[in-house]
């Protein structure tokens, strides 16, 4: 039994279902179902769609079908012009009148499912997709076997080669550029970029899988390269000669023996240059460089050996060069522990590394003589200097890891490098992550001091991402880099220059009438309407774009030529300038960071001025923070016996000019005195009466990325930690000083040290000894939220679990009294933290508690018998904070940083200074002066590192104590709330590829088309071929 | 475990019951959505299901000792008065299956064999209905004679085995019914003891007929007074899985944002059905979940604890966990069993941790599970040939769990781990541990993703060798993943309404990791017959094809 390829007729079959089915599904997707009730069927029409599953794609650049001469052109001479009808290989001359000849371009997307490649003509917009054979009905592609892995085009167009990875029958095929288009001209019914007929091809037969050069692999194939092996010099006469195979030389005709390697003598003869001459493009002899995963190495094949093979034999390719890799991994050095106050340094361990195997690559990238191999089982990514396809060998590798998991196997699964150096001479390279999707970047320049992934230069400022990687919600399935220019022609001589950096300093600026400028003037941004020069979407530069498989296509930036002209007019540390940043003549950003080498690229521009309309972003609150009482009613905020929230201050007081709040997209200015909102008068920071008394805060702008969501924040005094909603946890109060006799609290699913909680010993830690009373009321502290029994419930006339009958221990009434219901509960739910661990917390009543002594404080001795006998199931409960504010988002939730310690298992703090400002904790700062008049005279200040400062990765305030009353300190009550909104979040530039609103998309492979500067992604849901405008970053084709 | 976990597809939404029968295979069936929400009621309640013919199967569990295979059949268009569970004589199939691909392999090898030949002039025609090269095996054939039956409501949705644990004769098959709604639960023979294996499926303890009716007393959560909390089971019980000890079985149930717990207890005696007292009981729904909970599978309790947990000594905090896949949100969650404790305290479940799934456009609509902890149990296998098991069990927690899910939106195949994390840390006799799920990648699949299970295939060195496999129902195909080369590596065609999976892959003596073969059985629903597929790479002309089917492919009703 033959089960591939499949028939012609099996295939069409196949086809009709998709249809039906890609209907059926999409009908279901988009929610539009017959009414049941009606008994009656709707009829929903659906767009039909040839191309299902697609792979990876390549391109090739043909002029029209003629039977004597090549059609085959380079991939440059296509550019993105447009004519209707695929038979249309003709377009106006630019000039008008003459006509001049049009080259189309065609993409070769694999077909997963089907084992095919559909051909599509770009260049042509009606009947895009060509069909193979229109005498049967549906969309005829190329066969070539299952499990279509990899496709590549020679960049001359001659040939397209691709690896199938079909069980039994891995091999390579290739496809001759004479042959991929359809034989018989018949333009096809449907319209718009549905399935199309064919072009007048030149082949006299349908392809058949038979029909196809092609050699067999010993396992199935990864990613592959084309790579040529330059022609070298003959002696004496120094004429250039290619070499036929790596073990001839130069000038060698190509059925010398040392190029016969293994080939299979059953093989017929090779039909040399009957499919085409790959050497014609003028790249030298080229090879394929494939990855063969299983067995852990990289394979060297020459492609024109492989374009000469007679069809139907599928022997063994003839493997030039067989590259081992190396599965050594070095072993990493330990983390030096960071040290500090009451705190503890996260665990170290080295990876725990999988035995010896072999590698596994799989992703290829090549520039400058060096290629690089991603590794799906060894934590390597592989370097291998390849001065020519024939000499490979293997260097040092680089060391793929994770700061935020050291212990980790951190294998990849793509990589990519800059294709040329930046102008200070770096070079990345890029990395996915095989766990997570995650990028890391490599520096592989020269001059390179690390082998481990680059870590961003002030991760402490955005601390909520992997300092060591990009990641995003969803992981990247492909990536690819480009470098591209819009050069502006000079005013003088109109010539345009490559490469040249936005200069926001000079005066010498680029005129019409100019015959002397300096040319970079011209790329600043036109600040009268933000739309030419520098910008968000101005893509100048050396650029990573990430598929992501949730449909959309993320830009980092890498080298952006007009990042000097993108920041503050002035440089303030407040907007996380440098001594390097000069400021000018730029776009007024809030931040000096708005473009960061190796992050995401920001969509938006960071600024205040409107002018920048919809691309405008600025990061502020919607209005000022608002008190609420334990009611959830709103406090007047003239109310002078409420807490009040401020501004921290800044030093020095040099900075202290750009100190202002954006409030509902309008700046405030911050008086630098005094943390009050203020007026500004004649360039003078006044008070204003009508804004003196509202709370505020300030933003942080030192790297917009910080901002990572627009969320609604709730200030609590002792706000309940989140995460404890629906845990269940069991009461274990066996405190009987007896070592391992605790009274505990214990449920593993709380994850106590995650959610943030703080014990007294943590904070009597921060505190030092002496500050037992004080750490107890920071501590945190448990409160039940279970109701005891129902008072008819059988339980309290039944015996506990040793036999003693509960009565005897407590009845219902004593239990109402001690620990109330939950509409009114008693002090005697809420217990103190003494110490935490992951899995529990060790607790004690609460000050205040009913179960405390009322002159002496101490424990009541029956307060374990009666917790334990009021409460005789798992407990519903809260964790809130001691004597403090809890900071929460409702989408970030009560940031922190601490950690279980790996050595005691207790929760404390991380060491890490990356995670200073991972906080959820205000401190109170007390207001020792009464307010008599009708503002607050005698307001207290705090600096920003100061005590009561609160600072996290948005914004930073503090939070005063209401005034004192007849010289006696104020506080808070439990359950007070300042609330705010954040807007102005940071917006990563993405482009959606879900054009329609379609959930059906899922991208998997990217490339870049040269020939007309656009990104080409792959879908692997029903979406085709979608393609990508830089300039736009839209999507402005879909092939389907 | 691996038992099989199903749940009836998702369909599109139809009209009238008349034209449904008009619009051939997949109008049937969303024809008979409408029907049930439209009370266009047409089934016949006094005719009963047929016990020579598969009828819309829906679940397939292969029993632990490989000589059985459980099929339940879900009556789906309401022709009987309920569905069937029919036991399969797998030692007198595998060798007509074995004779077969023998002879099919040497077409195109040996010239004088022939497809015709090899299928004994039984040769299929008609690939859409039955897409093996022969004609279908009948099902009386193949079972040599007809299987043994038990009849349970209508609209099964799928099965799950438990071996007790105390005994080596005794199991147990549970499958949710839609249609009462009940778990209904079958006791029969456990296989791997070492004595004779008479095969059983019992469910009533009035009669013993070949096909007779479950009674009530094999029916969880029919009757309120045998819940300790008063409660019948919530209705649309879909997913199902059982804890490793047995115990505690979860149940998803699709229109009630709710899953429930029941509490597996033995007969006293080994051999009896169902003692008083003895049967499972109803113990808890857990509710306000997100909408559609579909698909269940439970979380392996690692050996470092599992005798402390599974024996309820509460020096370890950790409860026996299940996954829950849903349709309407893009959560995978995680709940936790707590077992009874002191006071009036029963059994019940709580909400551990909710995981956001965003790998693919929307995240909505995961059907399928399964996890594979082959990596770990490995290493958990390989303690007890070290001195200091402890501290070996220790770094065998630390090896991830793989978790995979089916999911529509669009149609992928979702790729997570779970995570298991002991504190203290470095401790070997740690008072707590906790799981964490993450979801990381998402493998494009086609049309219908819905059932999916973790086997083996044979490699071309004739090692075992892991794999996922996906149906994709609307689509007609079985996806294969490969998890080391992160990519799929095999698409099987198979009949209409491939559904329900399972694997038959027979060990050799001498070496675990090598199997003398290894088959996929898939259930097809619209046709109702079983399709076998050879997972043997050593045989790339009969690899990842349906070689045989077993049971008369045949149409859904007047759609001909």
């Amino acid at each position: 039994m033959n089960v591939a390829p499949m028939k012609r007729s099996e295939r069409k079959g196949r086809r009709t279902a998709i249809r039906l089915l890609v209907a059926a599904g999409l009908v279901s997707a988009g929610g539009l179902v017959a009414t049941p009730t009606g008994c009656a069927t709707q009829t929903v029409p659906v767009s039909t769609r040839a191309l299902e599953r697609s792979g990876r794609v390549s391109f090739v650049c043909l002029d029209r079908p003629n039977a004597s001469k090549s059609s085959v052109r380079p991939i440059t001479d296509c550019d993105a012009s447009t004519v209707i009808s695929v038979n249309d290989f003709t377009a106006n001359d630019l000039d008008g009148g003459a006509k001049k000849e049009l080259p189309h371009l065609y993409a070769l997307v694999t077909q997963t499912t089907r084992g095919e490649v559909a051909v599509i003509d770009t260049t042509a917009t009606s009947n895009s997709v060509l069909d193979q054979d229109p005498s049967v009905p549906g969309a005829n592609f190329l066969p070539i076997g299952a499990q279509p892995v990899d496709i590549v085009s020679s960049p001359g167009g001659t040939a397209t080669f691709v690896g199938v990875a079909e069980i039994g029958r891995e091999g390579l095929f290739a496809l001759p550029s004479s042959r991929i288009r359809p034989t018989t001209s018949v333009i096809g019914a449907g319209g718009g970029d549905g399935v199309g007929g064919g072009s007048t091809g030149s082949s006299d037969r349908l392809p058949e899988i038979s029909g196809w050069p092609s050699c067999r692999l010993p396992a199935a194939p990864g990613q592959m390269l084309l790579i040529p092996d330059p022609a070298g010099k003959l002696q004496p006469t120094d004429k250039p000669a290619t070499r036929p195979c790596c073990d001839a030389k130069f000038g060698d005709a190509p059925d010398v023996k040392e190029c016969q390697g293994d080939a299979d003598p059953d093989a017929g003869p090779r039909t040399a240059g009957l499919n085409g001459k790959l050497e014609a493009e003028g790249k030298g002899r080229q090879k394929l460089v494939v990855t063969i995963p299983s067995k852990g190495g990289i394979a060297v094949i020459d492609a024109q050996s492989l374009l000469d093979t007679e069809p139907g034999v599928y022997a063994p390719c003839n493997v030039e060069r067989w590259l081992p890799l190396r599965t050594d991994v070095p072993l990493l050095p330990p983390t030096p522990p960071t040290g500090g106050v009451a705190c503890v340094d996260p665990t170290f361990e080295d990876p725990v590394l999988p035995p010896a195997s072999v590698a596994r690559p799989t992703g290829l990238a090549y520039a400058d003589g060096h290629l690089y191999a991603s590794d799906l089982d060894t934590s390597l990514v592989h370097v291998i200097d390849l001065p020519t396809p024939c000499e490979p060998f293997e260097q040092p590798p680089l060391l793929p890891t994770s700061v935020q998991d050291p212990t980790r196997v951190v294998t990849t699964s793509h990589v990519a490098v800059t294709p040329e150096r930046t102008p200070d001479l770096k070079r990345y390279l890029y990395a996915i992550d095989a766990r997570d999707g995650s990028a890391m970047v490599f520096d592989v320049s020269d001059d390179q001091t690390s082998r481990f992934p680059l870590r961003r230069p002030r991760p402490e400022w955005d601390p909520l991402a992997p300092s060591d990687r990009i990641r995003f919600s969803a992981p990247a399935a492909d990536l690819v880099i480009i470098q591209r220019d819009i050069p502006q022609p000079l005013p003088a001589t109109g010539a345009a220059i490559d490469g040249v950096r936005c200069d926001p300093t000079s005066t010498n600026i680029c005129l019409a009438t100019s015959e002397v400028c300096d040319p970079g003037t011209l790329y600043r941004t036109d600040l009268a309407t933000y739309t030419s020069g520098a910008g968000p979407i101005k893509l100048r530069g050396t650029f990573a774009f990430l598929a992501l498989t949730s449909g959309r296509i993320a830009v980092i930036d890498i080298d952006d030529y007009d990042a000097p002209c993108r920041g503050p007019a002035k440089t303030s540390p407040l907007f996380g300038c440098d001594a390097g940043d000069v400021g000018g003549v730029t776009t007024d950003e809030l931040s000096c960071n708005v473009v960061l080498p190796n992050t995401p690229r920001m969509a938006t521009y960071f600024t205040a001025n409107d002018t920048a309309g919809q691309r405008q972003t600025e990061a502020g609150i919607q209005s000022f923070p608002q008190l609420f009482d334990t009611n959830g009613a709103p406090v007047d905020e003239a109310t002078f016996n409420a807490p009040k929230m401020v501004a921290t201050l800044t030093e020095p007081a040099s900075i202290q000019a750009v100190f202002q709040l954006s409030v509902a997209t309008i700046s405030v200015p911050i008086n630098p005195g005094t943390g009050a909102p203020s007026a500004l008068v004649d360039g003078e920071v006044v008070n204003d009466p009508a804004l003196t008394n509202k709370s505020t805060l300030m933003m942080n702008l030192e790297d917009p990325r910080a901002q990572s969501v627009d969320q609604n924040w709730f200030v609590t005094y002792e706000g309940p930690l989140p995460g404890f909603d629906q845990k269940l946890a069991s009461l274990q109060l066996r405190g009987s000083g007896a070592p391992g006799e605790l009274d505990t609290f214990n449920d593993a699913s709380s994850r106590f040290c995650d959610a943030g909680v703080q014990s007294k010993k943590a904070v009597l830690e921060k505190l030092g000894a002496g500050n037992e009373a004080q750490a107890a009321g920071l501590a945190d502290y448990v409160q039940i939220q279970s109701e005891i029994p129902d008072q008819d419930d059988r339980y309290w006339a039944s015996k506990d679990k040793d036999g003693k009958a509960v009565k005897d221990t407590c009845e219902f009434n004593t239990c109402r009294t001690l620990f109330g219901s939950l509409d009114v509960p008693a002090s005697g739910r809420n217990y103190t933290i003494v110490e935490a661990f992951q899995d529990s917390v060790q607790i004690e009543p609460r000050a205040g508690s009913t179960f405390r002594d009322a002159k002496t404080g101490a424990p009541l001795p029956t307060w374990r018998a009666t917790t334990d006998c009021c409460f005789p199931s798992l407990v519903t409960f809260n964790v809130r904070v001691g004597d403090q504010w809890e900071v929460a988002g409702n989408q970030s939730g009560v940031l922190h940083h601490v950690i279980a310690d790996p050595v005691t298992g207790v929760c404390r703090d991380s060491c890490d200074p990356t995670q200073v400002r991972n906080n959820g904790r205000a401190s109170r700062v007390p207001y020792p002066s009464a307010e008599t008049g009708a503002v607050r005279e005698h307001q207290p200040t705090v600096n920003d590192k100061g005590p009561g400062a609160f600072i996290n990765p948005m914004f930073r305030f503090a939070v005063l104590d209401p005034p004192a009353i007849d010289g006696a300190l104020q506080k808070p009550v439990t359950g007070q709330q300042f609330r705010f909104s954040t807007l102005g979040a940071f917006k990563p530039l993405v482009v959606n590829l879900s054009t329609e609103g379609t959930t059906l998309i899922q991208p998997v492979g990217m490339a870049f088309v040269p020939a007309t500067g656009q990104l080409a992604v792959t879908d692997g849901s029903i979406n085709g071929l979608l393609i990508v405008d830089l300039s736009s970053s839209m999507v402005t084709r879909t092939y389907f | 475990m691996q038992p099989a976990r199903s749940s009836l597809p998702r369909f599109p939404a139809a009209g009238s019951p008349a034209s449904a029968r008009r619009g051939g295979v997949a109008t049937v069936a969303l024809g008979l959505s409408a029907l049930v929400a439209s009370g266009c009621f047409l089934g016949d309640t006094t005719v009963p299901p047929p016990v020579n013919a598969f009828y819309y199967p829906t679940g397939l569990v292969r029993s632990p000792g490989g000589s059985t295979l459980y099929v339940t059949n879900s009556d789906f268009d309401l022709q009987y008065e309920g569905g069937t569970v029919f036991a399969l004589d797998l030692t007198k199939l595998r060798p007509q299956l074995g004779t077969l691909l023998t002879a099919l392999r040497k077409v195109g090898t040996d010239k004088t064999s022939t497809v015709e030949g090899a299928c004994n002039g039984r040769r299929n025609t008609n690939s859409i209905l039955n897409p093996g090269p022969c004609l279908a095996i009948p099902l009386a054939l193949a079972n040599g004679g007809e299987p043994l039956a038990a009849s349970i409501g209508a609209f099964a949705s799928g099965a799950v085995l438990v071996k007790r644990p105390d005994t080596t004769t005794d199991a147990r098959l549970f499958v949710p019914v839609r249609g009462d709604p009940s778990i209904t639960f079958l006791d029969i023979a456990n296989d791997t003891s070492t004595g004779t294996f008479k095969r059983t499926l019992r469910c009533s303890s009035v009669t013993a007929d070949n096909g007779a009716r479950c009674t009530n007393d094999h029916l969880i959560g029919i009757e309120p007074f045998e819940s300790t909390r008063s409660i019948t089971l919530p209705t649309e019980p879909v997913g199902i899985d059982v804890s490793e000890d047995g115990k505690a079985i979860v149940v998803a149930h699709q229109t009630l944002k709710a899953v429930s717990l029941s509490i597996n207890q033995w007969p006293a005696s080994s051999g009896t059905t169902n003692e008083n007292g003895s049967k499972p009981t109803l113990e808890f729904v857990l509710g306000n979940l997100p909408d559609g909970p579909t698909e269940v599978v439970a979380v392996p309790i690692p050996k470092l604890f599992k005798d402390r947990v599974e024996l309820d000594i509460p020096t370890i905090d950790y409860q026996p966990g299940f996954l829950i896949t849903y349709r309407a949100a893009p959560v995978l969650d995680l709940v936790r069993v707590h077992k009874s404790e002191s006071g009036t305290a029963r059994p019940s479940l709580s909400l551990a941790t909710e995981t956001l799934i965003s790998v693919n456009a929307d995240g909505k609509d995961s059907r399928g599970i399964a996890i594979d902890p082959s990596a770990r149990r490995g290493c958990e296998d390989d303690c007890l040939k070290v001195t200091d098991v402890p501290t070996c069990l220790l770094g065998c927690t630390k090896i991830p769990i793989d978790v995979y899910i089916a999911n529509r939106t669009p149609p992928s195949l979702l790729i997570g781990r779970l995570e298991t994390t002991t504190t203290p840390q470095g401790s070997v006799k740690p008072t707590g541990a906790f799981d964490r799920v993450m979801i990381t990648d998402s493998v494009p699949l086609a049309q219908g993703a819905s059932k999916i299970a973790v086997g083996n295939v044979i490699d071309p060195q004739g090692n075992l060798s892991r794999r996922v496999f996906t149906a994709a129902f609307d689509s007609r195909l079985v996806f294969s993943y490969d998890p080391d080369n992160h990519r799929v590596d095999a698409i099987i065609k198979t009949g209409r309404g491939p559904h329900a999976l399972a694997f038959d892959d027979d060990r050799t003596a001498t070496d675990a990791t090598k199997a003398e073969h290894a088959f996929l059985v898939i259930g097809h629903f619209t046709d109702s017959y079983l399709g076998v597929v050879d997972l043997d790479m050593r045989h790339p002309e009969t690899f990842g094809t349906i070689f045989a089917s077993v049971g008369t492919p045949m149409p859904p009703r007047d759609s001909k």
